[in-house]
């Protein structure tokens, strides 16, 4: 919280800290590289806001213009049309060294002629603080991020994990507005991974610093962000909490790619536009809340867990193979009319029935549990 | 040789054969290069014969007459002779202004060259290399046939009105310098350019993220990244400039004699002194190596850091 207060002190670029709650706004920001029959849309038409002490997180596959959107924050590229704001300022004017903005690229970016200690200072070296107040705030840093016993070592001399650290504390020295970080965790190993995932909330928190954060990794997303935006070709699927994304995904992409789930057509055959009544196979009918839009048919998601499976459950069906994976059982079934669907089971429950690929059972699910969707 | 490398049985098993296929390479290297320098180092110790050939008897004359003089009866208390040392100090001074414009030149080029699309690169690098396509010789006469006074490119000048009278730059340290930068050039280019393909631009930004200006990402990153190929580049212009006599010769007449031209009249010219020739290049190898020297030790130095 000391650090806190310092950091929020700070001023660069004529950027000061107003009481709006936006410290990143993206208006209308198209992207496109090269042109006629070469061109290709990186962004399109994106829009949303990054609010201050937020850590907030870009999701999506691989290609979907992640790091296209985090360069143009940053300032190595340019918009094709559209404006960032940064506190209210339009950056467009502002050259990259002089955005209040750090970055921890996706491959770290060390130099290698500096050590550990030149890496981390060189922020502040460049914005011509005094050699003490350097050295008192790279040795802040290099507590902060567990790497005293390294300062003199050059990148080449760590670990994967090490140098990761120090792209990190290199990039918080210089007490950031923002905080651009592209996949910084894809190349370590999952122990790590974990470990750093705690780490880095914690240090967000702690500086109160703004994050940005890229990934193409789910759970990454789900258990660090505030807030995640979900992109899928170059466009901004959904923005929400980590339970509104996974709990209410606005539409097939999301749900799909949000955790994992169970993605079936159904008709609609009735009910209001906010709780359709829909029929899946078997001719089983339910009310359920969702918009229909005034649609003939629709996709819903049932996510694994909240099916249950047992020998009277409602919708009759044949299991046809087991995964196990530890914690749980993935029981991959199929309805009478083909459909198939996986059912998650807790393991060592005190109701544990044994299926096995070839039983006939049955499966329940609560209406609640079913998201109709926009296709 | 064997016992250095990790003695397991295999290695053991090969070890006769290693030493077989190491063998056309100690050859090459013994008879193209420990030979022609040890024929050399005997010769500087030999004593001349008046038509130029040498006696085999041995003698400190020839490095005598390049560090001392004794006066014109050799009877007087010796003193350093300067006559020598002078030409060589020019010959350093002149070799290390070529570097320097060549370093100056080339690491943009480098620079542009690698900065281009991959598809584009071996176009430019082909055209740096052309020139080399022509004798060296031939290049030199043709450069004193444009510079000399009545040459194209004064009469361009004077055409246009920029010169009343013609520019003298044959026979000049400048004409000097202009041979050597056009024969090494691309010397310093090549490397620099390897170094420069290689650099991760990502550091660039890392820098400009970090609130460099561009002038001091290229002091603080890109330079010091790049290093080795700059000096490599440096070494392999700085080295044959020192040993240059073509462009000396022809352009710079016979007031700008560089080591080169000295060590190539002894051989060649009618005054010809082969022990003494022998011996000069026998000092310029020692000057070239203690550089070469003090650059490996500060590597080694760099590396252990
Ligand atoms: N310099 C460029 N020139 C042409 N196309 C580009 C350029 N940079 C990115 N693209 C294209 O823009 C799209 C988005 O790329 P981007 O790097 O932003 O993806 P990403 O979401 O970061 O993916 P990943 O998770 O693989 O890093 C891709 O289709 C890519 O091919
Ligand atoms: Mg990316």
């Amino acid at each position: 919280m000391q650090l806190r207060h310092r950091l929020s002190n700070t001023d660069r670029g004529g950027i000061t800290v107003t009481s709006s709650t936006k410290a990143v706004e993206i208006v209308g920001v198209h992207k496109h590289f090269g042109a006629g029959a070469h061109k290709a849309v990186a962004l399109d038409n994106i829009n949303l806001d990054v609010r201050d002490n937020e850590f907030f997180t870009l999701l999506g596959p691989s290609g979907c213009g992640k790091t296209t959107l985090l360069r143009i924050i940053a300032g190595f590229e340019s918009v094709s049309d559209g404006d960032v704001l940064l506190y209210g300022k339009r950056l467009a004017e502002l050259a990259p060294n002089k955005r209040p903005i750090n970055t921890v690229f996706q491959n770290y970016a060390l130099f290698p002629h500096f050590s550990v200690a030149e890496n981390v200072g060189f922020g502040l070296r460049m914005l011509g603080k005094s050699k003490s107040e350097i050295d008192d705030r790279v040795k802040e840093m290099l507590r902060l991020t567990q790497l005293q016993a390294m300062a003199e070592r050059k990148p080449s001399q760590l670990s994967g994990g090490q140098q990761q650290r120090v792209a990190l504390a290199r990039a918080l020295a210089p007490a950031p507005k923002l905080l651009l970080l592209d996949e910084p965790l894809s190349a370590l190993d999952l122990k790590l991974r974990h470990q750093m995932r705690i780490e880095l909330k914690q240090i967000q928190q702690e500086t109160g610093i703004t994050f940005v954060f890229v990934t193409h990794d789910q759970d990454e997303a789900l258990s660090m962000s505030d807030r995640i935006a979900v992109m899928s070709a170059g466009k901004l699927q959904q923005v929400g909490t980590a339970e509104e994304i996974y709990e209410a995904p606005r539409n097939r992409f999301v749900a799909d790619f949000i955790g994992e789930t169970n993605l079936i057509d159904a008709d609609i055959v009735g009910g209001t536009e906010t709780h359709p009544r829909v029929r899946i196979a078997g001719g089983i009918e339910m009310d359920v809340a969702g918009v229909a839009g005034g649609a003939r048919s629709a996709c819903i998601s049932i996510r694994p867990e909240r099916i249950t499976l047992s020998h009277d459950g409602r919708l009759p069906c044949v299991v046809d193979k087991l995964v196990y994976l530890g914690t749980d059982t993935h029981y991959h079934v199929r309805l009478g009319d083909g459909t198939p669907m996986i059912v998650r089971r807790q393991n060592g429950g005190s109701d544990a029935t044994a299926f096995r690929p070839g039983d006939t059972a049955g499966v329940t699910f609560d209406p609640a549990a079913i998201k109709v969707l926009a296709s | 040789m064997a016992g250095q490398l990790p003695s397991n049985d295999d290695s053991a098993a090969f070890a006769p054969a290693r030493v077989w296929l190491m063998l056309p390479t100690w050859a090459l290297i013994g008879f193209f290069l420990l030979l022609p320098v040890l024929l050399m180092l005997v010769y500087s110790f030999l004593t001349k014969e008046f038509r130029g050939g040498v006696i085999w008897e041995f003698s400190l004359e020839s490095y005598d007459r390049f560090f001392l003089d004794r006066g014109l009866f050799g009877d007087e208390p010796p003193k350093i002779e300067w006559t020598y040392i002078g030409i060589f100090w020019r010959s350093a001074w002149q070799a290390g202004l070529a570097t320097l414009l060549c370093l100056l030149v080339g690491f943009p080029t480098a620079w542009f060259i690698a900065t281009r699309p991959p598809q584009t690169r071996s176009i430019w690098l082909f055209l740096v290399t052309i020139p080399y396509w022509v004798n060296l010789l031939i290049r030199t006469v043709s450069m004193k046939f444009l510079i000399r006074d009545n040459g194209p490119v004064n009469e361009l000048l004077m055409a246009l009105g920029v010169l009343d009278a013609p520019f003298t730059m044959i026979n000049t340290n400048f004409a000097v310098q202009l041979g050597l930068f056009y024969s090494y050039l691309p010397f310093m280019v090549l490397p620099i350019y390897a170094a420069v393909e290689r650099y991760n631009f990502a550091l660039t930004e890392a820098a400009a993220d970090l609130y460099a200006t561009r002038w001091v990402t290229l002091w603080l990153i890109v330079i010091p990244v790049v290093r080795p190929g700059i000096i490599a580049g440096s070494i392999l212009v700085f080295v044959p400039s020192l040993g240059a006599f073509l462009a000396p010769d022809l352009l710079g007449g016979a007031k700008n004699w560089m080591i080169g031209s000295l060590i190539e009249d002894q051989f060649k010219g009618a005054a010809g002194n082969w022990p003494f020739g022998a011996a000069v290049a026998m000092v310029l190898l020692s000057v070239v190596l203690v550089v070469l020297f003090i650059y490996a030790r500060s590597q080694t130095r760099a590396g252990a850091r």
